[in-house]
């Protein structure tokens, strides 16, 4: 009960302050009030055990909910409230149109004593908002003199384009959208200039004298609109007009005031449609300007653009167009001789179309000689290949565009360097469904027109080469990477190699794997021919740190005799694929070997960490080689399940650190017995455990497998390696 | 020499061929009465019976009639087109109307600016979908060339000086290839030619909207236009 109280209490001071509810305390607001209704028609409050007033006063007017039975709130808000909906509609009602007299005392009031009071109160609005600019502008030292004569209001603001502001006053894009229009206000408007493309000064002249207003004498058009035009809700631009608006908007017919206000106020952010011979659609992109902003933009002030859409005004249901249709009748009776019909005026019709062009806007300028295609970039293995692509591509063969098509992650674009060119594509394509993605993707490779597309992991780009290979194809050579397979619980591999190669291999110049097991697996699944099977391209990855000049085993050889007891480390995710299990059971079975692990679980549960043997360390996940004590350890310890060609031990071999691994995936093309101690995956822990007794007892072996190991991750793994290899393939490809 | 040839393309439209004949005649009278001389091409595409019959009684005496084996809406235009000797040639798909004014309009517009592909002022859309599309002009401010990569603004019904059509012909549709919309196709190549593509005012063309069209067919395999 006290916490009800205090509830109210609270709400109470909050709907005093907040002007949303007018000024109106809780009692005047539960006046009209419906607890009953609103409990039955909103079961969900009951439910929630709120008390139903302040659940609506809290939430459920800005949910557009009822708050008596009848009252229809999207029509009272649109018909009495100028579309505002940052106000309260109860406290609304209760204000200026409910049969209450508790707050003003008054008899039943005229329809026009209440629409004058609501005008003065949305008056009041606008003049709340012209205090706040006036003193803004004073505190940045801005004269502000000439306009404390002008009708300020906030259809200023609307009607304001600071594109062209920008434009015109020859500002570049460093001067925000607030900052412009600030300059307008302090400068351009005392000058009598346009807020933007919705006034068009000759047809505001016209409609001025048609209107009978006062001539327009030194002051300029816009200064009189504002004085004279914009009260007599006069439309200073030939791309709207009230008629049209209220044909489209059925439900503003009761609506009092100034419809052209209503438009620049709320319609356009309302994306309603304004004219009767030209529907207007919007996309659906996060980002995708406002399709109504755009039109008004595009044709405001194009005499040329005015005079082709006012043809087709003029001969829409028209008399000569009746007649053509009626004669069209005699021949097939299926026309229908009614011809208010949805119109359309590519491409303002097409939603699909500004999301593409949006997204099209973000391309950057110049041609590419290959687009890497990416699904985001986080710290994974995959990202990191995607970058050294990237770079390798930009070296070898010229200018690369990467489009980042799934996520906006861009954890590390010094893996991309400065040379390469990037773009988010993600935000633009997050709301579309699959076909308007892919079509997207594929419409902006076709105007890029790259040479080569590499995918890199996209699953997006694997959909458009699923839809739109065959013609994507047709103009551009396209390869994808290839990684691990990952696999599910019930132990089946999962992910793009068992997902995204079938569907798509047909129209892949390249299927680029990071390891000849993933190649070999994929040939011999699908049973390719020689020249199919030539395809599929194992491309080793480049080691990315710089080796010591002296091999780490060497190090470690000769520090031995400082350390008490063998040290190996182990590092990896705690999930099933890594085999943390297989490492605590060897641990157990080598008490005297010390095993120093870095990681955490990252896709599965965390395991039991509370029973750890006492000769196993844990440590979060490294960020850097050199945080670890690979000078001061004995060796590394590798135990997956399956993996590709793991990046730790491509870097750990390059280094020169003695190896037992599993035999996963493609770790056997590194680590053999003349490079390391492999074990076959399956294999119990005994066997690990053999293998890192043979490894600590044979120093001297450890340092030539080690070397060897050491020899082979240079040669094979350079970067030189790699783009001879990526050299081979564009050769190809052309 | 002939001002206009009227070239009609049919395939299967049954019954429904006869009504676009109705109105073409009506179309035809009204630029004949305006002074232009007209002539006839019905092509017949991978036709049917029903369709044969109803085209070759309604043009009965008026008409050149050419069976084709295309299947293919381009190459049907192209042979009507081989076949034209007027000046200016337009196209009538075998289920579409004109409005009564088009043939004398659109005669009038081109004679003006031979050198333009003339289109309807807009299509009101009848059938299965009930709509109106406006057709911009391509040398105004309502033209966005960016939108001709994403979408066609005009269809295939057009009417230009015959050479045009001559020299630069429809692509046949590759579906197995994933490439159709021929028309669309046509519109990128003459206006990368810098042939203009106008609306003739106050003109309309009536487009029926039914299943199974060679449109609907083109979307259900994901055609998209040629790349060049």
């Amino acid at each position: 009960m006290m916490k009800r109280i205090l509830r109210k209490r609270r709400l109470n001071r909050k709907l005093a302050k907040s002007p949303a509810f007018l000024g109106l305390g809780r009692d005047h607001l539960a006046e009209h009030f419906d607890a009953a209704f609103y409990t039955r028609e909103y079961p969900d409050t009951a439910a929630a055990g709120v008390d139903p007033l302040t659940h609506y006063l809290e939430y459920g007017w800005r949910e557009s909910r009822t708050p008596f039975a009848g009252f229809d709130v999207n029509e009272y808000v649109s018909a009495q409230m100028n579309g505002d909906r940052e106000t309260c509609p109860l406290a609304h009602y209760t204000r200026f149109n409910s049969s209450s007299q508790a707050l003003s005392g008054d008899a039943a009031r005229t329809q026009e004593e209440k629409t004058n009071e609501y005008l003065r109160w949305f008056r009041a609005q606008d003049e709340k908002w012209t205090n706040e600019m006036l003193t803004l502008l004073d505190a940045l030292g801005m004269e502000t003199g000439a306009l404390r004569d002008l009708p300020l209001g906030r259809h200023l603001r609307a009607m304001f384009s600071p594109d062209d502001y920008r434009r015109q006053q020859g500002l570049g894009p460093e001067v925000t959208d607030n900052e412009s229009f600030l300059r307008y206000l302090a400068f351009g408007l005392p000058a009598g200039l346009a807020p933007g493309p919705f006034f068009h000064e000759a047809t505001y002249r016209r409609r001025a004298v048609e209107q009978g207003l006062p001539s327009i004498g030194d002051e300029g058009a816009f200064l009189h609109w504002m004085r004279h035009g914009q009260p007599n809700d006069i439309s200073p631009s030939p791309l709207f007009s009230c008629d049209g608006y209220l044909h489209a908007n059925k439900d503003l017919e009761a609506y009092p005031w100034s419809k052209t206000s209503h438009f620049l106020l709320h319609g356009i952010d309302e994306k309603r449609q304004f004219r009767c011979d030209v529907t207007i659609h919007h996309g659906i992109g996060t980002g995708t300007p406002n399709t109504t902003r755009r039109f008004i933009s595009a044709f405001g002030g194009d005499d040329a653009a005015h005079e082709e859409l006012a043809a087709m005004r003029r001969f829409l249901g028209s008399a000569r167009m009746r007649d053509l249709v009626n004669k069209a009748n005699v021949s097939d009776p299926d026309v229908t001789t009614q011809v208010d019909l949805p119109a359309y005026l590519p491409p303002w019709h097409d939603p699909s179309y500004a999301d593409y062009r949006h997204a099209l806007g973000l391309l950057p300028e110049g041609r590419f000689r290959s687009v890497v295609l990416i699904p985001f970039c986080k710290v994974g293995g995959a990202d990191y290949v995607a970058g050294i692509l990237s770079r390798t591509l930009s070296d070898i063969d010229g200018p690369v565009l990467v489009l980042q098509t799934d996520e906006a992650d861009w954890a590390r674009p010094e893996w991309f360097g400065d040379d390469v060119a990037r773009v988010d594509l993600s935000g633009a394509m997050a709301a579309l469904d699959e076909d308007g993605r892919t079509q997207t993707l594929y419409e902006l490779l076709r105007r890029v027109r790259p040479a080569n597309v590499f995918n890199v992991n996209s699953l997006l780009a694997f959909k458009t080469i699923q839809r739109f290979g065959r013609q994507l194809s047709a103009f551009t050579s396209l390869h994808a990477y290839y990684f691990c397979a990952d696999r599910t619980p019930s132990g089946d591999e999962a992910g793009h190699p068992v997902s995204n190669f079938s569907p798509v291999f047909e129209h892949l110049t390249t299927a680029i794997t990071d390891s000849a097991d993933l190649a070999e697996t994929l040939g011999r699944r699908f049973m390719l021919p020689p020249d199919l099977a030539h395809r599929l391209r194992p491309v080793y990855t480049p080691a990315r740190t710089d080796p010591p000049t002296a091999p780490l085993v060497r190090l470690q050889v000769d520090a031995a005799g400082t350390r008490k007891r063998p040290v190996l480390i182990w590092a990896g995710r705690f999930d099933r694929q890594k085999r943390f299990d297989l490492l605590l059971d060897v641990a157990r079975a080598l008490p005297d070997v010390d095993f120093l692990c870095w990681g955490k679980a990252v896709l599965d549960p965390e395991p039991d960490l509370n029973a750890l043997p006492d000769n196993v360390k844990l440590h979060d996940p490294f960020t850097a080689y050199h945080e670890l004590p690979l000078e001061a350890v004995d060796g590394f310890f590798y135990t997956s399940d399956w993996d590709g060609l793991p990046t730790i031990l491509i870097e750990l071999g390059s280094m020169g650190m003695p190896i037992v691994a599993s035999t996963a995936g493609g770790v056997p093309e590194l680590i053999d017995e003349t490079t390391g101690w492999p074990v076959a995956v399956g294999n119990p822990a005994d066997d690990y455990v053999n293998a890192i007794e043979q490894m600590l007892d044979a120093p001297q072996t450890r340092i030539t497998r080690a070397l060897a190991l050491r020899e082979r991750v240079h040669s094979r793994h350079s970067e030189s390696s790699y783009a001879d290899a990526l050299s081979a393939i564009l050769k190809e490809a052309t | 020499m002939t001002d206009i040839s009227i070239i009609i393309t049919a395939h299967r439209e049954g019954i429904l061929a006869g009504a676009t004949i109705h109105s073409a005649l009506q179309a035809i009278a009204h630029a004949e009465a305006e002074g232009a001389s007209t002539e006839c091409i019905g092509v017949l595409d991978k036709t049917d019976d029903l369709t044969r019959s109803i085209i070759s009684n309604a043009l009965a005496g008026r008409a050149t009639l050419i069976e084709t084996d295309h299947g293919d809406p381009g190459q049907s235009r192209n042979s009507g087109i081989d076949a034209a000797s007027g000046r200016f040639a337009t196209f009538l798909d075998g289920d579409d109307l004109w409005s009564e004014n088009w043939l004398s309009a659109a005669w009038r517009a081109a004679s003006d600016r031979p050198d333009a592909v003339w289109h309807s002022h807009c299509n009101i859309v009848f059938g299965q979908q009930r709509n109106l599309w406006w057709h911009v002009d391509s040398e105004g401010p309502l033209y966005d060339p960016d939108y001709m990569a994403w979408a066609n603004y005009w269809d295939a019904m057009s009417f230009a000086a015959t050479d045009i059509y001559r020299d630069l012909p429809f692509r046949a549709n590759d579906l197995p290839a994933g490439f159709g919309h021929e028309d669309w196709h046509w519109n990128m190549q003459t206006l990368s030619r810098g042939i203009a593509h106008k609306p003739v005012l106050d003109t309309l063309h009536f487009k029926r909207r039914r299943a199974r069209s060679q449109m609907s067919l083109v979307s259900k395999h994901d055609a998209v236009i040629w790349p060049d």
